[in-house]
């Protein structure tokens, strides 16, 4: 008896050990994580003057209609669009820009997209010449009216997201793309705005990203958003201040550093000959729009070409957020899942190498310890507490003051997103929208984000059993 | 004794303490911009009838009128920003007479003393309003102020508010030589501010595509990217062979969009350049300028290395008429059994049947006809021929 007490002793000082180890792992960890936000979340601030700046002295209205402004290919991937995309098309037809063609892609869809293009639309089959830089599935059919010159419709077979984008590319007449999801509205000077981004360094800058906001409660109407409101359901409210300060709080900073790892799907511009000189789209799997910007990072490094990613924020793409569990926890999935897999593949070999200046000594460092492996730490430092508790080597007070801090040092970050907000854009008027940002911002730390840590581990076990699935995607009119 | 505990607490303090002037921060901001849209709408209602006299006495003889009541510094600025509307919206004139109320209601003094003596954001909010106001006299220190500024957003402002007030073409060149130790290649961007100088920016454009400095050269040429003159055309021609490639390609676009003939050298010259993209632009200008005596050249084109040329080419002779077609048959027989070959007559059969398609529009019936009739003759292949009733 004496020697099973003795052992079991001997086995709880040795977990105490671990335990005490780990905290400490857990603490640099923390300081780590908490000085790279903050050291982000600076530079986002510091750098909202010169933009707020930018903002008001540009006269982008006049530079709309400048001849100047290079001409841009846009590119639609749709997949299963017959509801938005005939608005979405409509909405990009009457963007505020001089020279530009809209490349709808439809990706083998089994609704009706394809016959909503070709009858709203009155589109007649033609034969272009067509570029062969990547290998993409089988085109049905490209389709094009005369009425509408700048407006193109490719028809394939399912090859996914990626696969469009480079069959739009093939088709593509400009140096420029930029890629939008159907599901997506353009405000009529984005890409004006954009530009100006890239007119400012036009050899360098590879890709620039635009800012996505939440359209859900909003009035659109004919393609553009009317009226400007906070989304009053829950989970698209939890998604704005989630969006708000992903792109004010964290890629303007990162964007200073040029250390930007993605340009949003839904809405960015790249030069073209270095997207083929990278291979193109990765198809194949979901994480697409992060794998390019890699891929961008690493060609133009290897190859000692100077270059940027640039992130302009004024430049709104509206999108629909999931409006119900089911479809957010998929998305989020299949983004852990495409992050766990740009990381295996293209990360792992760009960590901590010099060569790779910013973008291997910190970018991917970061993400692959704060974001790849979150879920990891979040799930031990989970059980960690609960062994501190049972092995009273914490009490309630050590536990709630950390939680606390850990609390308000990340709310300050939200806090400093909603600052970028109402001092350089503003776009939700009404007071009443700031208290519910903030509202949900201080909202978010209890269950969303504790949920977003699970939705990512579920990804990557949905990685591990090779589901290569898109998952659950429901789409919906505007202004339902 | 001071625990961890201890030190933690202390930070949490700290921390509620600085979330809590976040937050005032946040809100004090937005209640600043309520405040302020609130006293921009009421002075708007204020301003209304001196904005009407001002909008009907725009065309008018008599000098217009400074505003009859006072303004506080907001109502100055919101008052300044719809005047720098009306001047960037105007022109001729109108603007002129805009320019000179600014003038007269001191704003123009106001923002040379802000250049000269304010902080940094002053000095760049002045440069901003100065540039708008095109107010000459601020150029030197504006130039002053562009030579020592890093290359940021605010560089263009300074540049542009340059480009706005210059007093001649010197001005403008002197901004455009800072703007280019940069070298970064924003050549569309000098263009678009240099058109807003009130000078002749097309004789500046084209003396600078008589440079030997390539910057000044790219300049000239996105400046010109839109002429159609045959001045144009002479002017861009020696630059086709540029060892530049960005210069030979915006050459030869300015060219072939400038020219209403081709002579029989430079359409060798082009179709044979190096740059594929020289190539296609030719082949499609010969096809759009419907030379049909080049039919033969472009015949040459269908058997280009790149794909691209080679639809170009074979799609530009069809676009030529008979004479088109027979070449384009006959070369599509002479590549027989070559790769290029095969594909040649696929596009063909493609055509026809695609044409075939269109039978109620009497041009693409008779091209169908043409190369029905042509194909059939050259290839063995028998084609339906339509007959137009």
């Amino acid at each position: 008896m004496r020697m099973l007490h003795y052992y079991s002793e001997q086995a709880l000082n040795g977990l105490r050990e671990v335990l005490l180890g780990y905290g400490y792992i857990a603490m640099y960890y923390a300081l780590v994580i908490t000085f790279i936000y903050f050291l982000i979340f600076c530079l986002s601030i510091r750098h909202t003057f010169p933009l707020q700046r930018g903002i008001q002295y540009n006269r982008i209205q006049k530079l709309s209609g400048s001849e100047q402004l290079p001409p841009v290919s846009i590119l639609v991937p749709a997949y299963n669009e017959e509801l938005t995309i005939q608005e979405n098309v409509r909405s990009l037809l009457a963007l505020h820009y001089p020279e530009y063609e809209v490349i709808v892609v439809n990706d083998g869809s089994t609704d009706d997209t394809a016959k909503v293009m070709i009858e709203h639309f009155q589109l007649q089959e033609i034969r272009p010449t067509v570029a062969s830089h990547m290998k993409t599935e089988r085109v049905r059919g490209y389709y094009h009216n005369p009425d509408y010159p700048n407006l193109y419709f490719i028809d394939k077979e399912n090859g996914g997201k990626a696969d469009s984008l480079n069959a739009g590319i093939n088709l593509s007449h400009y140096s420029l793309i930029s890629t939008i999801d159907a599901d997506s509205l353009l405000e009529k000077d984005a890409l004006t705005r954009i530009a100006r981004v890239y007119m400012e360094n036009p050899q360098e800058t590879v890709a620039v990203g635009g800012n996505v906001r939440i359209v859900n409660s909003c009035t659109v109407e004919d393609g553009i958003v009317k009226q400007i409101r906070f989304p009053k359901q829950l989970w698209p409210a939890l998604q704005n201040v989630e969006y708000m300060k992903a792109f004010l709080g964290g890629r303007i900073g990162w964007s200073a550093l040029n250390g930007l790892i993605i340009v949003s799907g839904a809405f960015g511009v790249f030069q073209k000959d270095k997207v083929i000189a990278v291979g193109g789209y990765r198809g194949g799997y979901p994480g697409e729009d992060m794998n390019i910007v890699i891929k961008l990072h690493r060609y133009c490094l290897e190859n000692q070409i100077p270059y940027h990613v640039a992130f302009c924020p004024d430049a709104v793409c509206w999108t629909q957020a999931p409006d119900t569990y089911r479809i957010l926890s998929s998305q989020r999935k299949r983004w852990g899942r495409g992050n766990l897999k740009n990381m295996v593949e293209e990360g792992v070999h760009m960590l901590f190498r010099p060569r790779y200046k910013v973008f291997g000594l910190l970018t991917i460092p970061y993400n692959i310890l704060f974001e790849t492996l979150n879920p990891y730490i979040r799930l031990t430092g989970l059980l960690a507490m609960l062994g501190y508790w049972l092995l009273n080597m914490a009490d309630w007070k050590i536990v709630a003051v950390f939680m606390l801090v850990n609390l308000f040092s990340c709310f300050i970050l939200s806090l400093g997103a909603l600052l970028i907000e109402e001092k350089a854009f503003s776009r939700y008027p009404k007071l009443s929208d700031l208290n519910k940002m903030m509202l949900y911002s201080f909202l978010m730390f209890f269950g969303y984000r504790q949920l977003g840590v699970l939705w990512r581990l579920l990804g990557h076990i949905d990685f591990f059993r090779n589901n290569n699935s898109w998952g659950t995607m429901v789409r919906t009119q505007f202004n339902k | 004794m001071y625990s961890n505990l201890d030190i933690a607490i202390t930070f949490l303090y700290v921390l509620l303490l600085l979330n809590v002037l976040f937050a005032a921060l946040v809100y004090g901001v937005k209640l600043r911009r309520l405040a302020r849209a609130r006293a921009q709408q009421r002075f708007e209602e204020r301003a209304r009838d001196y904005r009407s006299y001002i909008l009907v006495h725009m065309e008018g003889e008599e000098p217009l009128l400074a505003p009859p009541f006072t303004m506080n510094r907001a109502e100055q600025e919101a008052m300044q920003a719809w005047l720098n509307d009306m001047i960037e919206g105007l022109s001729g004139i109108p603007r002129e007479r805009c320019i000179e109320l600014c003038r007269r209601m001191g704003r123009a003094d106001h923002y040379l003393d802000r250049l000269r003596t304010g902080s940094y954001g002053a000095r760049l909010d002045a440069a901003y309003h100065l540039g708008c106001m095109r107010v000459q006299e601020a150029v030197p220190p504006l130039l002053q102020l562009l030579r020592s500024h890093p290359r940021n957003s605010a560089f263009f402002v300074i540049a542009r508010a340059i480009a706005k007030c210059a007093r001649s073409k010197q001005d403008i060149h002197e901004m455009v030589q800072i703007a280019l130790k940069h070298n970064k290649g924003f050549y569309e961007l000098l263009v678009d501010m240099v058109k807003e100088a009130d000078i002749d920016h097309g004789a500046l454009f084209a003396e600078y595509i008589q440079r030997e400095d390539k910057a000044l050269i790219q300049i000239g040429l996105c400046g010109l990217k839109a002429a159609s003159e045959p001045r144009a055309a002479s002017a861009v021609y020696r630059l086709l062979d540029s060892s530049d490639s960005a210069i030979s390609a915006l050459a030869a676009a300015i060219y072939l969009r400038s020219v209403h003939f081709i002579p029989r050298h430079a359409v060798h010259k082009l179709l044979r350049h190096p740059l594929e993209e020289i190539r296609l632009l030719a082949a499609e200008g010969i096809a759009d300028l419907k030379l049909v005596s080049y039919a033969e050249a472009l015949r040459q084109g269908v058997g280009d290395d790149s794909r691209r040329v080679a639809y170009a080419s074979a799609s530009g002779l069809l676009r030529l008429g008979e004479q088109g077609i027979i070449q384009l048959c006959a070369a599509a027989v002479d590549a027989s059994g070559t790769t290029r070959g095969d594909e040649l007559n696929q596009w063909i059969q493609d055509e026809l049947r695609s044409l075939s398609g269109l039978q109620h529009d009497l041009e693409q019936l008779s091209r169908y006809n043409s190369l029905a009739y042509h194909y059939g003759k050259a290839a063995g292949v028998k084609q339906p021929i339509y007959r137009v009733v």
